[in-house]
């Protein structure tokens, strides 16, 4: 604001002669500060006198806000209660307390008592929040320290708990354990009853095997006789007539396929196929005088070379191998438990390649005895 | 600063006796505040004798308190610690349980680390 114009205004206001000269100073060092006029006219008041004017003067140069104005320059509140509240103010009262005291009750000298009040139990909280830093400080680093050992109960019960579960974890494996070996005995069980049945099986085998010895010892014998037969039939004199060869055939059978099959032979007999003719009948042989020197069983009547020749040319084939065999067992200087052994390899079935492979082995004969069952065994296993 | 608190905790433990949430709180607060175990053990000698009275009891004692000035946020603070502190003594006597009955059964997590823990 000018000066001409801050003057045009001093000299308007003073044509009012409602202010003294002194509020008319304040007026205008308002102005001259710089002040606005709307500003100076708010205690421009008739009921203002010049120490209420200062006060409020004071707290617009102050640049207070107009709330904290209202409750220093309350209405009713005289100059030296604005004058005291101002001072508290500023002195750091809150304005809370500021309002509280300045009510308008108390005079200034009771008001200045309560912020006296007021500021000792300021500055006494100053001093203990100049302490409390530190203490709150070992506080805080006390509930840091307890923080960190609860976290170490918090890892120590994760182990434990891990350490929980491994164990629940065994007691299942534990569990599986026992399973499998009952399974695993089960089957030991089975696999046991199985080479009961196995071992039954190999001693049935054997007795068979026995069984088939003797029959082979049978049929050698037949086999003799046969050769005496055959030599003998060359000496059978040829029949005149088929019917004449039926009255020399006999047989336990009578009746209709009797006739059937002595027909059947007759006609073969004409053919001149006489062993066909001969099988399945039992043939008296006869001598020259027509004596019957011979019975001879044959079972088959179609077969044209009979079980016997049979089983005599297979036993033929082998005959060989077997003398070679004999000769092996010979020439081994096989001592007599070793001998043992190899007849009972034979009689047990072993083959000829076994046998020849047993002989010139040249192990101990509890060592054959050994091998022979292994062989035995295998023989079934392969059979 | 905790010690105090320790100490009360662990007599507490001692007594094998069921004391109350109110009273244990009230006991470590007191053990915290005064830091003077005789008395806090006196405390604990009579809440555990008496059976009935313990609000009068915690009165009582509480009178002894009464003088101390702080800020509520100073308070809240302690009362925090002493809540924490307790807490982790309740807990460590629990898994030292646990770990003694694992530890029947041959199972030792980590026990040497345990032992550095106090």
């Amino acid at each position: 604001m000018k000066e001409k114009d801050i003057s045009v205004y001093i000299s308007k206001i003073e044509r009012t002669k409602k202010y003294s000269q002194e509020q008319l100073q304040l007026i205008e060092t308002d102005l001259q500060y710089g002040l606005d006029i709307t500003d100076v006219e708010r205690y421009c008041k008739p009921e203002y006198d010049y120490s209420q004017m200062k006060v409020y003067s004071k707290c617009l140069r102050s640049g207070f806000p107009d709330d904290i104005i209202a409750v220093i320059c309350k209405d009713g509140l005289s100059g030296q209660q604005m004058t005291v509240t101002l001072e508290y103010f500023e002195k750091g009262v809150s304005i809370e307390t500021v309002k509280q005291i300045a009510d308008g009750s108390l005079t200034a000298a009771n008001m200045q008592k309560e912020y006296l009040g007021v500021l000792e139990k300021l500055d006494e909280a100053q001093k203990v929040a100049r302490q409390e830093p530190e203490y709150v400080k070992s506080l805080m680093e006390e509930i840091r320290n307890v923080v960190d050992k609860i976290d170490y109960q918090e890892k120590r019960y994760d182990a434990l708990n891990e350490k929980l579960v491994e164990l629940e974890s065994v007691k299942r494996d534990g569990q599986e354990k026992k399973k499998l070996e009952a399974e695993i005995k089960e089957k030991d069980q089975l696999l046991n009853s199985q080479q009961d049945s196995i071992n039954q099986a190999n001693v049935a085998l054997a007795r068979l095997r026995k069984e088939n010895e003797e029959l082979k010892e049978g049929l050698k014998r037949m086999d003799k006789q046969q050769g005496t037969a055959e030599k003998e039939t060359g000496q059978i004199r040829k029949p005149e007539s088929s019917q004449g060869i039926n009255s020399r055939v006999t047989d336990k059978a009578d009746g209709p396929e009797w006739s059937r099959r002595k027909t059947e032979a007759a006609s073969e007999a004409e053919n001149g196929d006489y062993s066909a003719f001969l099988a399945g009948y039992q043939v008296v042989i006869t001598d020259r005088t027509g004596n019957a020197i011979a019975n001879i069983p044959i079972e088959k009547r179609k077969q044209k070379k009979s079980a016997a020749a049979h089983i005599f040319s297979r036993i033929g084939n082998k005959k060989k191998p077997r003398q070679d065999i004999i000769r092996q067992v010979i020439s081994g200087e096989l001592e007599k438990e070793q001998l043992v052994q190899i007849r009972i390899a034979m009689e047990r079935g072993l083959s000829e390649q076994q046998l020849t492979e047993l002989i010139n082995s040249g192990v101990s004969a509890e060592q054959m005895e050994e091998i022979i069952e292994i062989a035995v065994l295998e023989n079934s296993m392969d059979g | 600063m905790l010690k105090a608190v320790d100490e009360a905790v662990i007599q507490m433990q001692e007594k094998q006796a069921v004391f109350s949430e109110a009273d244990k709180e009230f006991v470590t607060q007191f053990a915290f505040h005064t830091q003077d175990g005789e008395l806090t053990g006196k405390l604990i000698e009579e809440l555990w004798e008496d059976e009935k009275d313990h609000e009068d009891i915690r009165k009582r004692y509480g009178t002894m308190l009464a003088g101390r000035e702080n800020y509520d946020w100073v308070e809240k603070v302690e009362n925090l610690l002493v809540a924490l502190e307790t807490y982790l003594l309740e807990e460590k006597a629990a898994m030292d349980k646990v770990a003694a009955v694992l530890d029947s059964y041959g199972i030792s997590p980590q026990m040497e680390e345990t032992q550095k823990v106090r």
